[in-house]
Protein backbone atom coordinates (compact mmCIF):
# COMPACT_ATOMS: atom_id res chain seq x y z
CA UNK A 1 0.00 0.00 0.00
CA UNK A 2 1.64 3.17 -1.48
CA UNK A 3 1.03 6.29 1.21
CA UNK A 4 2.70 9.55 -0.59
CA UNK A 5 5.19 10.03 -3.74
CA UNK A 6 7.73 12.74 -4.52
CA UNK A 7 10.25 13.55 -6.49
CA UNK A 8 13.18 15.93 -6.31
CA UNK A 9 15.67 16.93 -7.98
CA UNK A 10 19.88 16.88 -7.74
CA UNK A 11 19.46 20.22 -5.73
CA UNK A 12 16.07 19.84 -3.98
CA UNK A 13 13.59 20.91 -5.12
CA UNK A 14 10.57 19.28 -5.27
CA UNK A 15 9.29 18.53 -8.66
CA UNK A 16 6.21 16.24 -7.89
CA UNK A 17 4.19 15.13 -4.74
CA UNK A 18 1.45 13.02 -4.39
CA UNK A 19 -1.14 11.82 -1.80
CA UNK A 20 -2.65 8.48 -1.99
CA UNK A 21 -3.79 8.57 1.56
CA UNK A 22 -6.79 10.64 1.45
CA UNK A 23 -5.53 11.92 5.17
CA UNK A 24 -5.94 15.75 5.77
CA UNK A 25 -3.16 17.36 4.04
CA UNK A 26 -0.45 19.55 5.66
CA UNK A 27 -0.39 22.75 6.43
CA UNK A 28 2.99 24.11 4.69
CA UNK A 29 4.15 20.54 2.86
CA UNK A 30 7.08 22.74 1.29
CA UNK A 31 8.46 22.39 4.72
CA UNK A 32 8.03 18.71 5.21
CA UNK A 33 9.29 18.46 1.79
CA UNK A 34 13.03 20.58 2.49
CA UNK A 35 12.91 17.84 5.67
CA UNK A 36 12.59 15.26 3.91
CA UNK A 37 15.18 16.12 1.04
CA UNK A 38 17.50 17.21 3.83
CA UNK A 39 16.93 13.75 5.49
CA UNK A 40 17.65 12.35 2.55
CA UNK A 41 20.79 13.87 1.41
CA UNK A 42 22.30 13.13 5.12
CA UNK A 43 21.42 9.37 4.92
CA UNK A 44 22.51 8.94 1.13
CA UNK A 45 26.28 10.75 2.27
CA UNK A 46 26.11 8.34 4.89
CA UNK A 47 25.64 4.85 3.32
CA UNK A 48 28.14 6.13 0.64
CA UNK A 49 30.70 6.41 3.48
CA UNK A 50 30.00 3.00 4.76
CA UNK A 51 30.17 1.44 1.22
CA UNK A 52 33.42 -0.89 0.43
CA UNK A 53 34.12 0.54 -3.00
CA UNK A 54 33.94 4.40 -4.03
CA UNK A 55 30.20 4.55 -5.52
CA UNK A 56 29.28 7.51 -8.11
CA UNK A 57 25.41 7.34 -7.04
CA UNK A 58 24.88 6.25 -3.40
CA UNK A 59 23.84 2.53 -2.89
CA UNK A 60 21.05 3.37 -0.55
CA UNK A 61 17.76 1.92 -1.09
CA UNK A 62 15.37 1.96 1.89
CA UNK A 63 14.88 2.59 5.77
CA UNK A 64 11.99 1.25 7.51
CA UNK A 65 10.08 2.45 10.98
CA UNK A 66 7.01 0.84 12.85
CA UNK A 67 4.90 2.73 10.95
CA UNK A 68 6.13 3.19 7.11
CA UNK A 69 8.73 2.25 5.08
CA UNK A 70 10.59 4.77 2.39
CA UNK A 71 11.88 3.28 -0.99
CA UNK A 72 14.37 5.53 -3.04
CA UNK A 73 15.63 5.21 -5.99
CA UNK A 74 18.63 8.11 -7.46
CA UNK A 75 19.07 7.87 -11.22
CA UNK A 76 22.38 9.53 -12.46
CA UNK A 77 21.02 12.59 -13.21
CA UNK A 78 20.01 13.51 -9.65
CA UNK A 79 16.61 12.69 -9.81
CA UNK A 80 15.08 10.95 -6.80
CA UNK A 81 12.10 9.12 -6.57
CA UNK A 82 10.69 8.77 -3.28
CA UNK A 83 7.84 6.07 -2.27
CA UNK A 84 6.19 6.14 2.11
CA UNK A 85 4.79 2.64 2.01
CA UNK A 86 3.53 0.21 4.31
CA UNK A 87 6.22 -1.06 6.37
CA UNK A 88 6.21 -4.59 5.28
CA UNK A 89 6.44 -3.81 1.49
CA UNK A 90 8.79 -5.65 -0.49
CA UNK A 91 12.25 -3.90 -2.41
CA UNK A 92 9.96 -1.34 -4.92
CA UNK A 93 13.36 -0.67 -6.43
CA UNK A 94 12.22 -2.61 -9.87
CA UNK A 95 8.82 -0.44 -9.46
CA UNK A 96 10.65 3.15 -9.16
CA UNK A 97 12.60 2.12 -12.13
CA UNK A 98 9.34 1.21 -14.23
CA UNK A 99 8.04 4.48 -13.18
CA UNK A 100 11.14 6.52 -13.96
CA UNK A 101 11.88 4.83 -17.75
CA UNK A 102 8.36 4.06 -18.87
CA UNK A 103 6.07 6.71 -16.78
CA UNK A 104 8.12 9.82 -16.08
CA UNK A 105 9.77 9.33 -19.42
CA UNK A 106 7.13 9.15 -21.35
CA UNK A 107 4.92 11.64 -19.99
CA UNK A 108 7.03 13.89 -18.58
CA UNK A 109 10.17 14.44 -20.50
CA UNK A 110 8.97 13.45 -23.90
CA UNK A 111 6.34 16.51 -23.11
CA UNK A 112 6.94 19.58 -25.05
CA UNK A 113 5.56 21.80 -22.93
CA UNK A 114 7.75 20.84 -19.78
CA UNK A 115 10.00 23.09 -18.45
CA UNK A 116 13.36 21.45 -16.77
CA UNK A 117 13.49 22.18 -12.93
CA UNK A 118 9.99 23.56 -12.74
CA UNK A 119 7.25 21.37 -10.41
CA UNK A 120 5.56 18.82 -12.93
CA UNK A 121 2.02 19.60 -13.75
CA UNK A 122 1.00 16.93 -16.03
CA UNK A 123 -2.82 15.72 -15.19
CA UNK A 124 -1.63 12.44 -17.22
CA UNK A 125 1.44 12.07 -15.85
CA UNK A 126 -0.50 12.08 -12.61
CA UNK A 127 -3.12 9.70 -13.68
CA UNK A 128 -0.96 7.26 -14.76
CA UNK A 129 1.39 7.27 -11.99
CA UNK A 130 -1.63 7.17 -9.59
CA UNK A 131 -3.16 4.12 -11.47
CA UNK A 132 0.45 1.95 -11.14
CA UNK A 133 0.91 2.58 -7.76
CA UNK A 134 -2.83 1.34 -6.87
CA UNK A 135 -1.82 -1.73 -8.51
CA UNK A 136 1.59 -1.86 -6.31
CA UNK A 137 -0.80 -4.35 -3.15
CA UNK A 138 2.65 -5.44 -1.77
CA UNK B 1 28.79 -11.19 8.65
CA UNK B 2 28.34 -8.49 10.70
CA UNK B 3 30.77 -5.31 9.74
CA UNK B 4 30.02 -2.79 12.91
CA UNK B 5 28.47 -2.23 16.36
CA UNK B 6 27.92 0.86 17.76
CA UNK B 7 26.55 1.99 20.68
CA UNK B 8 24.98 5.98 20.44
CA UNK B 9 23.89 7.41 23.91
CA UNK B 10 20.52 10.07 23.87
CA UNK B 11 22.87 13.05 22.60
CA UNK B 12 24.32 11.61 19.80
CA UNK B 13 27.81 11.26 21.25
CA UNK B 14 29.29 7.61 20.10
CA UNK B 15 30.04 5.34 23.50
CA UNK B 16 31.07 2.29 22.43
CA UNK B 17 32.45 1.05 19.00
CA UNK B 18 32.94 -2.47 17.91
CA UNK B 19 34.60 -3.52 14.27
CA UNK B 20 34.88 -6.75 12.70
CA UNK B 21 37.04 -8.28 9.83
CA UNK B 22 35.78 -6.98 7.00
CA UNK B 23 34.41 -3.73 7.26
CA UNK B 24 34.83 -0.42 5.75
CA UNK B 25 37.81 1.98 6.74
CA UNK B 26 36.64 4.75 9.03
CA UNK B 27 38.27 7.21 11.26
CA UNK B 28 37.64 8.57 14.76
CA UNK B 29 36.37 11.40 13.27
CA UNK B 30 34.10 9.48 11.03
CA UNK B 31 32.65 7.83 13.85
CA UNK B 32 32.10 10.29 16.21
CA UNK B 33 29.97 12.13 13.07
CA UNK B 34 28.42 8.62 12.62
CA UNK B 35 26.90 9.14 16.08
CA UNK B 36 25.54 12.57 16.08
CA UNK B 37 24.18 11.93 12.35
CA UNK B 38 21.91 8.70 13.34
CA UNK B 39 20.54 10.75 16.08
CA UNK B 40 19.39 13.24 13.70
CA UNK B 41 18.29 11.04 11.34
CA UNK B 42 16.52 8.91 13.87
CA UNK B 43 14.37 12.10 14.93
CA UNK B 44 14.36 13.60 11.71
CA UNK B 45 12.87 9.58 10.16
CA UNK B 46 9.65 10.07 12.90
CA UNK B 47 9.08 13.86 12.24
CA UNK B 48 8.60 13.38 8.15
CA UNK B 49 6.30 10.01 8.67
CA UNK B 50 2.93 10.37 6.89
CA UNK B 51 0.41 12.64 8.50
CA UNK B 52 -1.86 10.67 10.24
CA UNK B 53 0.48 7.85 10.95
CA UNK B 54 1.89 7.08 14.60
CA UNK B 55 5.19 9.01 14.65
CA UNK B 56 8.03 6.76 14.87
CA UNK B 57 12.09 6.50 14.39
CA UNK B 58 14.06 4.56 12.08
CA UNK B 59 14.71 0.94 12.57
CA UNK B 60 16.78 -0.53 9.69
CA UNK B 61 18.60 0.93 6.89
CA UNK B 62 18.98 -1.16 3.45
CA UNK B 63 21.57 -0.04 0.95
CA UNK B 64 22.50 -2.63 -1.82
CA UNK B 65 26.18 -3.38 0.16
CA UNK B 66 25.43 -3.38 3.88
CA UNK B 67 21.92 -2.88 6.13
CA UNK B 68 21.88 -1.12 9.33
CA UNK B 69 19.61 -1.88 12.15
CA UNK B 70 19.07 0.67 14.84
CA UNK B 71 17.12 -0.66 18.25
CA UNK B 72 16.76 2.62 20.47
CA UNK B 73 15.89 0.98 23.67
CA UNK B 74 13.41 3.37 25.81
CA UNK B 75 15.92 6.00 27.79
CA UNK B 76 17.17 7.10 23.75
CA UNK B 77 20.44 4.88 24.05
CA UNK B 78 20.66 3.68 20.05
CA UNK B 79 22.15 0.03 19.59
CA UNK B 80 23.30 -0.07 16.04
CA UNK B 81 24.61 -3.24 13.93
CA UNK B 82 25.94 -2.57 10.39
CA UNK B 83 26.23 -6.26 8.53
CA UNK B 84 25.79 -7.17 5.17
CA UNK B 85 21.98 -7.15 3.12
CA UNK B 86 21.49 -10.73 3.70
CA UNK B 87 21.57 -10.80 7.44
CA UNK B 88 18.13 -11.53 9.19
CA UNK B 89 17.08 -11.36 12.79
CA UNK B 90 19.28 -8.28 13.80
CA UNK B 91 16.90 -6.74 16.00
CA UNK B 92 17.45 -9.62 18.35
CA UNK B 93 20.84 -8.90 18.76
CA UNK B 94 20.82 -5.98 19.02
CA UNK B 95 18.17 -6.39 22.50
CA UNK B 96 20.63 -8.96 23.43
CA UNK B 97 23.20 -6.29 23.35
CA UNK B 98 20.97 -3.91 25.56
CA UNK B 99 20.47 -6.86 28.09
CA UNK B 100 24.35 -7.11 28.09
CA UNK B 101 24.66 -2.86 28.37
CA UNK B 102 22.21 -3.04 31.69
CA UNK B 103 24.40 -5.71 33.03
CA UNK B 104 27.70 -5.25 32.29
CA UNK B 105 27.48 -1.44 32.40
CA UNK B 106 24.58 0.20 33.75
CA UNK B 107 25.18 -2.19 37.15
CA UNK B 108 29.17 -1.20 36.98
CA UNK B 109 29.54 1.20 40.24
CA UNK B 110 32.56 2.77 38.65
CA UNK B 111 30.57 3.59 35.32
CA UNK B 112 29.50 7.47 34.65
CA UNK B 113 25.89 7.53 32.81
CA UNK B 114 27.08 8.82 29.15
CA UNK B 115 30.59 8.12 29.20
CA UNK B 116 32.74 5.82 27.24
CA UNK B 117 32.51 2.26 27.68
CA UNK B 118 35.70 0.42 28.43
CA UNK B 119 35.15 -2.85 30.35
CA UNK B 120 36.76 -6.03 29.11
CA UNK B 121 33.23 -8.15 30.60
CA UNK B 122 31.42 -6.34 28.50
CA UNK B 123 33.87 -6.45 25.52
CA UNK B 124 34.17 -10.27 26.32
CA UNK B 125 30.58 -10.56 25.97
CA UNK B 126 29.71 -8.05 22.61
CA UNK B 127 32.78 -10.48 21.10
CA UNK B 128 31.00 -14.26 21.95
CA UNK B 129 27.02 -12.53 20.89
CA UNK B 130 28.28 -11.42 17.49
CA UNK B 131 31.11 -14.61 16.74
CA UNK B 132 28.45 -17.27 16.82
CA UNK B 133 26.00 -15.61 14.96
CA UNK B 134 28.23 -15.16 12.21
Amino acid sequence: MVYEFYIFNNVGNCLFYLNLRGATPDKNPQDKQKLIFGMLHTMKSMCKKFSPQAVSVSPFTSYVTDSYKLHILETSSGLNFVMFTHPDMMDQTHSLKWIYSTIYCTFVIRNPFYEPKKMITSVVFKQKLEEYLLTLAR
Amino acid sequence: MHYNFFIVNKIGLLIYERKFPGCAQLDSSDLIRFGATLSALHLLSAVVTPSGLKKSGLKIISSKFFKLCCFQSPTGVKFCLVSDSNTTDMEKLCKKAYQYYSDYVLKNPFYELDQQIRFEGFDREIEKLFAIKQ
